[in-house]
């Protein structure tokens, strides 16, 4: 797993941003980015050369969802590997989420542990599928 | 129609369905299901006026006046005022949690095993205290969504109202507000929630994720 690899954290509520960051940075991811809605992030991550989306579900304006959409159907972000971290936690909602292409699932409240298993088994199979 | 009227068609309907008199029988069908459906419109009737009368005396009412007017934005307020300041304190902690992690991982890269040991334990403790600041997320979209409910009941509540004053032109009159009294909200987990990181777990592996 690459250390350096920059990541956008999407969510409204800045604690929730907040965290994250720390989580990240405690297992040894500097690069952290942040944006407050999918709205905000959808041009950051075009331009940006982001290696990772973490983003909450629901938020105002444009939500975690439609983003990964957004994501899946874009040539040059298609591939971008994407993690849901939400208090959604409806069964199809779920498989709403695995439809659209998400990589990783978290519902809140989640623990640093959670975080760092599922980030391990993303990249794992990024390797494996490389 | 009583009883016996009804019995009697019945009878009339089955002779002649049983002699294959379909005319006869369609008859006997049509002044029946024609009893059921007045009975059904008296009873419509019925209760709209019921309804009427119940929903006008409750618009009317000066209270709910009051609380459009008043108990509901106040309570709208009291409830931003819960998640601004949960959220000022919950930045607080994370500021501290921050300015402390450094310190725990100096701790953790000294000398000693014992300052070493106890700088891993103080790591730990920080990631727990800021790990638990997540309620402010959750508590959060709960009571904004409360928020977003209780606007649209006092705009229902308010055009009501106005509905009703300009059908009666009784204009409503002011008074002392009305004192509320709040309560907490209920939350019950539904059926198809899944409450655990390894329901989630299961079920994307069911999907192949």
């Amino acid at each position: 797993m690459n250390h350096n690899m920059k990541i956008l954290i999407v969510d409204d509520f800045s604690t929730m941003r907040r965290i994250i960051k720390n989580l990240l940075r405690d297992l040894g991811f500097n690069n952290t980015h942040e944006a407050d809605d999918g709205n905000t992030a959808w041009p950051m991550l075009k331009s940006g050369n982001f290696d990772f989306l973490v983003t909450d579900w629901n938020m105002p304006g444009m939500q975690g969802i439609d983003l990964l959409r957004a994501v899946r159907a874009d040539p040059h972000l298609c591939n971008l590997p994407v993690l849901l971290v939400t208090a959604e936690a409806r069964r199809d909602q779920i498989v709403l989420a695995a439809e659209a292409g998400v990589n990783g699932y978290i519902v809140k409240p989640f623990t640093a542990q959670t975080l760092k298993e599922k980030l391990d088994k993303i990249f794992e199979r990024l390797a494996a599928t490389a | 129609m009583d009883q016996a009227e009804r019995l009697a068609l019945a009878r009339q309907l089955v002779e002649a369905l049983e002699r294959g008199a379909h005319e006869a029988a369609d008859h006997c069908l049509q002044v029946l299901s024609d009893h059921r459906g007045s009975q059904l419109l008296r009873h419509v009737a019925e209760v709209t006026r019921d309804v009427h009368q119940a929903f006008g005396g409750v618009v009317s009412d000066q209270r709910l006046y009051e609380i459009s007017k008043h108990v509901m934005p106040d309570a709208r307020e009291r409830l931003s005022y819960v998640v601004e300041k949960s959220e000022e304190s919950a930045h607080r902690t994370l500021a501290a949690v921050e300015e402390m992690l450094p310190l725990a991982e100096r701790l953790c890269a000294a000398a000693e095993a014992e300052v070493r040991e106890a700088g891993t334990r103080l790591r730990a403790g920080l990631t727990d205290v800021l790990m638990a600041q997540e309620y402010q997320d959750l508590t959060g979209q709960v009571i904004k969504k409360t928020i977003d409910i209780v606007e649209q009941v006092e705009q229902k509540l308010v055009s009501l109202i106005i509905a009703e004053r300009l059908a009666t032109g009784h204009p409503v009159a002011c008074a002392k507000p009305a004192r509320g009294e709040a309560t907490g909200p209920a939350i019950k987990p539904a059926a198809d929630v899944m409450s655990h990181q390894h329901d989630v777990d299961d079920l994307l592996a069911e999907l192949g994720v």
